[in-house]
């Protein structure tokens, strides 16, 4: 190795903790944008996969029981490749803990079957009285092949044998869905479960482009046929619609990720300024011996891709093995192929493009005006210069006669704020962007809570009970209104429907609803007469330009309608989608193609509102359907709304963990800064300990000055912040969430407090090394 | 290694630098300072040649300006056969490399580099060397100066006077014809400077002319030829042995 090169490499090692602390910096920019470029590219290849090879129907109908040869009447249809018809039941499977939805689904020849295809990982596939598992039914609790599990329908209770194990793509994990699956033969379940038909038709198309056609004119042929559709979905996303969302997460994460490694270039910039101001000495005399420009500037360049292939080599490791976890969070969240992870050359290259490429022709520029000094330049003042210009004694004065009240030891640190202009303002400008991040994020947490936490205010009910199929309201009213601590019910159906402007929820109740809050803020309330006419929410007439008066079309994947606009209500229900359509009960049934008195929900509300009380009426009106052909969810409105904000819990922390790897970075720029500081006043601290100055005084100065431009970093992050958060907030309306701007005053008090902290504890290193800088080093000559 | 009395061997009559009528003058703040005022002097080849004076005479300013490592605001130099004026900053370095070996009051060494390695740095910078000879050349120069056995020392580990040997082995390695030192033994104790200083005497008698920049009367009386400064003038100089006169 070439003496130049040893010097490059052995220049930047020989400070090891300003090098673990670049190397690192660089590498949490390369971490975060592999890992989250992995798990997306991953996600997305997986979810087409999925989607093409898992054998998903392309449209699927759910309908009440029925002896008719479905598979038969649908086979005959157009555009319809292949069609098959099954059983699903839903049970309730006793565990240790107590009960889990197990949806069952029997199956008329397990062979050949076309739709669906699992793989048996052990056992055998079920005979009489026997039933096969998903895999990832053992995370509710585990089981072998052989064992007996006990489930429960209606009143009764069956126990059937595990014949063996399965594992179905696409069939997300009960973790995530709440419910577990097995198979049995659809005769078995017919019998042991007392189902007069089948109540599942699969479909698969010839044209898989004119399937929404297709779709429309099956129902109506069903509908002919006297088979009553409770539910359809058409297209073969796995994800159900979510694959939008966790891509716009991976959007979000990725443009955060940017940021994180923008800081990254910041921070090797202030090392890479400090490295070649240190080396001034170095490098006139290196050019005096005979170096030229070319050679000094490679030289330096070296030590850059140094930090750069140490950092990138971390990062890679690291961002592999978050990608990783991420795959596998969302995969397992949609019963993808966990294992089907793959590193390829573009991830590698990526990486070293963001961790050497990147560096490298950031620092071109700052090494260059570096290295140009002349020879005489360099070698005219011996050692590193304390850096007084006349801007800084500027600076100077006016902190003298703005904090001359403060103890000396502050002002002087104080003044020393400016000394490097360059510096300073690279260190302010990592601090402000980590300050503003934090600002983004905190204003997006308090604007998303002013939606979340009042989706369910427009609802009297402490109790919700969502059936798995519309039944009619007359067969479990009675039931539940006999349940101890109800005092009223009311049917509820909602629908997710297509929109111009997005995905809304028709909401069917009836005209005199007690359970509903009638916020009525234009127009009129709904009629028992009604034909054709809607109430839309505050948020779906602000996104769709709509008025009173108005008429629009919706659809489902199977129907669809015009109908008229007669108010507009307060409801703030689908907030990241395209609000409420408030219809009566009987209109939203009759759209739906279904009986008058069916109902999807029921609205409970209890005698007491104690939230003690209402959790165990919801175990009781649990267990009283669960012992009837009605099987529900019951849930309590506290739990509604903690599941709502739960699922942008994750979102927050995903946030809050960037912000804390900017602010990372930013400290790592400001220790770095201060580092510098006390190696360049080194004969100033050595004067100030000769003339009577401790270690504790000399320490408060290099402290005031980190705050200070913690301080002065937080001014900018408040004039920058603010509009930033504003932008993030519509940015993130976008994509996931529609919220209204709230901004809380205290963010920024909490963003001070913040970035002070991260002041503090960056100064800490230079600090003490400050107080121990020994008298006779500093005033010796090197 | 002994004191040594300047050699009596008779001065070239071959000239090494002519500096003409050579003025510097620096400016700050609306005031101008005037360091060198129409310097004008010869230095024969294989000399000892002194540059005295007292603290702010110039005479660093003057070994600057033949060295190409500052620019004079007026005056030329032909150093070498080489009018330096008319090089750029790249061909300046490239010429010093292989021209010149500058020793510093400071020693300068490059402390992340062993000894062999400061000098080994030097031959890659002046290129001349072929990479495969450039150790045992760098070990070659050491063994000059009496440094072979510290090859593997970092500067940290060597004494001032150490590492000023290093120094000049560097600046020997390219075996270039002259030698620049700016007070070579500003920073020594007398008895190293004195051994520093009959260091340097040797390499004239080895075909090296040495130029050097010393406050030090004893020492600049033991050139064979000199120049006195004295506020950016040259107020005398004479070589010993009489082969020309400096001219004032």
């Amino acid at each position: 190795m070439s003496p130049l090169t040893k010097k490059a490499i052995r220049d930047v090692t020989r400070r090891r903790l300003r090098t673990t602390l670049t190397v690192l910096g660089i590498a949490i920019g390369v971490t975060g944008l592999t890992a989250i470029s992995m798990a997306s590219g991953q996600f997305t290849t997986g979810l087409k996969s999925l989607n093409d090879g898992s054998g998903q129907p392309d449209i699927q109908f759910v309908t009440a029981p029925t002896t008719a040869d479905l598979a038969g009447i649908l086979s005959r249809q157009p555009n319809v490749k292949a069609a098959e018809t099954e059983t699903l039941v839903s049970t309730r499977w006793a565990i240790p803990s107590g009960h889990e939805p197990l949806s069952i689904l029997g199956i008329g020849t397990f062979q050949d079957r076309a739709f669906q295809q699992f793989s048996l990982t052990a056992g055998a596939l079920p005979g009489p009285g026997e039933i096969l598992m998903e895999n990832s039914d053992r995370s509710v609790t585990p089981f072998k092949v052989g064992d007996d599990i006990e489930v429960q329908i209606g009143t009764s209770s069956r126990h059937l044998r595990v014949s063996g194990i399965s594992h179905t793509p696409a069939v997300a994990s009960p973790t995530f869905t709440g419910r577990a699956s097995g198979y049995m033969r659809e005769s078995d379940v017919r019998s042991t479960f007392d189902v007069a038909g089948s109540n599942i038709a699969l479909v698969r198309l010839s044209d898989y482009g004119a399937r929404t056609a297709t779709a429309s004119q099956l129902a109506q042929t069903l509908a002919s046929n006297n088979v009553v559709v409770l539910q359809s979905a058409v297209g073969r996303d796995v994800s159900g619609g979510s694959s939008g969302t966790i891509t716009g997460i991976f959007t979000i994460m990725q443009a955060l990720s940017v940021v994180a490694l923008l800081l990254t270039i910041f921070l090797l910039l202030s090392t890479v300024t400090t490295l070649v101001r240190e080396q001034v000495p170095v490098i006139g005399t290196m050019k005096a011996i005979g170096a030229r420009t070319g050679q000094v500037l490679r030289n330096y360049l070296t030590g850059v891709a140094f930090y750069g292939i140490l950092g990138t080599a971390l990062g890679l490791i690291l961002g592999v093995a978050l990608g990783d976890l991420l795959y596998r969070y969302f995969a397992a969240n949609l019963g993808m192929d966990e294992s089907m992870l793959q590193i390829g050359p573009s991830l590698v290259i990526t990486g070293v493009i963001v961790g050497i490429v990147v560096p490298l022709a950031a620092a071109i520029l700052p090494v260059l005006m570096g290295t140009r000094v002349t020879v005489r330049q360099a070698l005219a003042g011996y050692g590193l210069s304390s850096g007084d210009t006349r801007r800084g004694r500027r600076w100077g004065a006016l902190m003298g006669a703005m904090f001359g009240f403060m103890p000396e030891a502050m002002q002087l640190g104080l003044r020393s704020i400016f000394r490097r202009r360059t510096r300073a303002a690279l260190t302010v400008a990592a601090l402000a962007i980590s300050g503003a991040a934090f600002l983004a994020v905190q204003t997006t947490t308090t604007s998303w809570n002013a939606v979340l936490n009042n989706v369910f205010t427009s609802y009297n009910a402490d109790v919700f009970a969502r059936f798995d199929n519309p039944l009619p309201y007359s067969s479990v009213q009675p039931l539940v209104a006999g349940v101890q601590g109800v005092t009223q019910t009311e049917p509820l159906s909602q629908t997710g429907v297509k929109t111009s402007w997005g995905n809304a929820v028709l909401t069917g109740v009836v005209p005199n609803a007690a359970l509903y809050h009638r916020n009525v803020v234009s127009g009129q309330w709904l009629n028992s007469s009604d034909q054709g006419t809607v109430l839309i929410s505050q948020d779906a007439a602000q996104r769709s330009g709509l008025h009173v008066g108005d008429s629009f079309d919706f659809h489902t994947d199977l129907y669809s309608a015009r109908w008229r606009i007669v108010g507009i209500v307060k409801d703030l229900d689908n907030p990241a989608g395209g609000g409420v359509l408030l219809t009566t009960l009987a209109q939203a049934n009759a759209f739906n193609h279904l009986p008058e008195d069916y109902v999807q929900s029921l609205m409970i509300r209890s005698s007491s509102s104690s939230q003690a009380d209402i959790d165990a009426l919801a175990r009781r009106v649990d267990e009283t359907l669960g012992g009837s052909a009605a099987q529900a969810t019951v849930t309590t409105s506290s739990q509604e709304l903690q599941r709502s904000q739960g699922t942008f819990l994750i979102l927050y922390a995903l946030f809050y963990s960037v912000v804390a790897i900017i602010a990372l970075v930013g400290g790592i720029g400001l220790f770095n800064a201060l580092a510098m500081g006390v190696l360049e006043r080194r004969r100033e601290i050595g004067i100030l300990r000769s003339m009577g100055a401790t270690g504790r005084r000399v320490a408060q100065v290099f402290w005031t000055e980190g705050v200070g431009l913690g301080v002065v970093s937080w001014v900018i992050a408040v004039i920058v912040g603010i509009p930033l958060a504003y932008g993030f907030v519509q940015l993130l309306g976008a994509v996931l969430l529609n919220s209204p701007f709230v901004f809380n005053p205290i963010s920024m008090l909490a963003m001070l407090v913040f970035i002070v902290a991260v002041a503090s504890v960056a100064t800490i290193g230079p600090v003490w090394t400050a107080s121990r800088v020994r008298i006779a080093d500093t005033l010796r000559y090197e | 290694m002994q004191l040594m009395e300047a050699p009596t061997m008779a001065p070239s009559t071959e000239t090494l630098v002519d500096a003409e009528a050579l003025t510097k003058v620096i400016g700050s703040n609306g005031t101008t300072t005037t360091i060198l005022d129409g310097v004008t002097f010869s230095v024969p080849t294989r000399s000892l040649f002194a540059i005295n004076g007292p603290s702010g005479s110039g005479k660093s300013t003057l070994l600057n300006i033949l060295t190409g490592i500052d620019q004079p605001t007026s005056g030329r130099v032909v150093f070498a056969g080489y009018e330096i004026g008319d090089m750029s900053e790249n061909q300046l370095a490239r010429w010093r490399g292989r021209n010149v070996g500058i020793v510093f009051q400071f020693f300068q060494l490059l402390p992340t580099l062993t000894a062999k390695e400061n000098v080994e740095l030097a031959l890659e910078l002046g290129g001349a060397i072929p990479r495969g000879h450039r150790r045992e050349r760098g070990l070659a120069s050491l063994d000059e100066v009496g440094m072979a056995d510290f090859a593997n020392r970092l500067p940290s580990q060597l004494s001032g006077g150490q590492q000023q040997r290093v120094a000049i082995a560097r600046a020997l390695s390219n075996d270039p014809p002259v030698l620049v030192a700016d007070e070579p033994t500003g920073n020594l104790d007398s008895k190293t400077a004195h051994q520093i200083f009959d260091l340097l005497q040797e390499l004239t008698a080895r075909g090296k002319s040495v130029l050097y920049v010393t406050h030090d009367r004893e020492l600049a009386a033991r050139a064979t030829g000199r120049i006195d400064l004295l506020d950016g003038h040259v107020v005398s100089g004479a070589q010993t042995g009489q082969a020309g006169e400096a001219r004032s």
